[in-house]
């Protein structure tokens, strides 16, 4: 395990360059990849089914009113900007993550999951206990993340069906039904000849479902064999593609958890070039 | 230290997703055939026409799924109050129907397989 740590360590170098680079693309792609304040508020009518325990385990204790989510969706924008810029970074972050879990909470307690959403709360959460300037393991906790996230979704698929997830028609089945699911959507009307030409030939969609887990189950290759790390990232964000293309399913705001390997990697290639950049030297240097 | 807490929250959090889904959408699908639970209405002539997405907005097709799913074994239909309310006037009057629908993606048409409940007016 220390063994590991001290690889993933070796893979860091999280200049102050690429710190603020990360933390300013997160927060400002949080922003944009937001939905309007409209559509949180239209979720205030559907919260008034009694439970949603078969789907949501958890939920808001309280119900929100029309003022109450323009608060902290206004407190959520102005915060995460100020985040991006690093102004008063400690209150803006954790304003940030209080406000985002509030509006994703209250859009959860619906009867519908946010899957879209669902890794923000925790990098938001990541930055707020170790975001600061000079912090050494937000890009260790990110990556390790970044790999959970799959590692889970790769297991749970294997610890609840088995072999089957890939042995019978479930993806199959699934596939075809997006087509319901998502019928008038403009996603489903862009990308439609594809998914024919999946469901045309059954057998690619056992061959999709198992090439899912192998990638899933796979993921931490990203952190404990550098050699391979490319390979295995550039794998999770086709299949992710994939899945957008095929099933029709949004993946977009996912792309924040993909940052830490870019700035990780912009960082490797200058550290020989700039040993001390930071966004002052950077800017004041002659 | 705070990594292994952390690491702990991850498993938390995740376990707290997976785990309490008696029949999540994404492992439903095992054992059934493209099917789903949707809502229609009969018109004049007794055809049967399903709802088309955002004429509810913003609940979908997926969410009117979950929700005939969680509530099908409790025979609660209390929720198709709430998609009634979103419809436009002109389905007010309309009797509403629970229909669990097979989609084939050859004809791109449904077959009726269970009829779940049919609203009183």
């Amino acid at each position: 395990m220390k063994k590991l740590f001290n690889l993933i360590k070796t893979q860091d170098h999280e200049s102050q360059f690429a710190h603020t680079g990360l933390r300013f693309f997160t927060y400002i792609t949080l922003i944009l990849i937001l939905p309007d304040a409209q559509r949180f508020i239209e979720y205030i009518d559907i919260n008034r089914i009694p439970h949603c325990g078969y789907f949501v385990s958890y939920g808001l204790p309280f119900k929100l009113t029309i003022t109450t989510v323009h608060f902290f969706y206004w407190a959520l924008m102005v915060a995460a900007f100020f985040s991006a810029i690093g102004f008063l970074f400690r209150i803006s972050a954790f304003v940030t993550f209080i406000s985002f879990s509030v509006l994703i909470l209250h859009t959860l307690s619906s009867c519908f999951s946010n899957h879209q959403y669902y890794p923000l709360g925790l990098i938001l959460l990541f930055w707020l206990i170790n975001g600061t300037t000079g912090s050494q393991y937000i890009f260790r906790f990110l990556k390790i993340y970044f790999c959970l996230a799959f590692l889970f979704a790769g297991m749970s698929k294997l610890l609840k069906s088995g072999m089957s997830w890939i042995t019978t028609d479930s993806l199959f089945n699934m596939i075809s039904l997006q087509n319901f699911l998502h019928q008038g959507f403009a996603k489903q009307i862009d990308y439609y000849w594809l998914n024919q030409m999946i469901l045309n030939q059954p057998v690619l969609t056992n061959i999709l479902a198992l090439l899912t887990i192998l990638i899933e189950i796979g993921a931490p290759i990203a952190i404990a064999v550098n050699r391979y790390k490319w390979i295995c990232i550039a794998l999770i964000g086709m299949m992710q593609l994939g899945i957008q293309l095929i099933m029709y399913i949004e993946f977009e705001p996912w792309i924040i958890i993909y940052y830490v390997w870019v700035f990780s990697a912009v960082d490797f290639l200058l550290k020989d070039k700039f040993e001390t950049l930071s966004i002052k030297n950077f800017f004041l240097r002659k | 230290m705070s990594t292994v807490v952390l690491l702990m929250f991850v498993s938390f959090v995740t376990r707290q997703r997976f785990y309490p889904f008696t029949d999540f959408y994404m492992f439903s699908y095992l054992r059934l055939k493209p099917q789903v639970c949707t809502v229609g209405y009969q018109d004049k002539n007794g055809q049967v026409h399903y709802l088309k997405n955002f004429l509810y907005r913003p609940l979908t097709r997926g969410h009117i799924h979950q929700m005939c799913t969680a509530f099908h074994f409790s025979h609660n239909y209390e929720w198709i109050k709430i998609i009634k309310e979103r419809l436009p006037y002109e389905y007010q009057n309309k009797k509403l129907l629970i229909h669990i629908v097979e989609y084939d993606h050859k004809l791109n048409a449904l077959h009726l397989v269970k009829k779940i409940y049919e609203e009183t007016l």
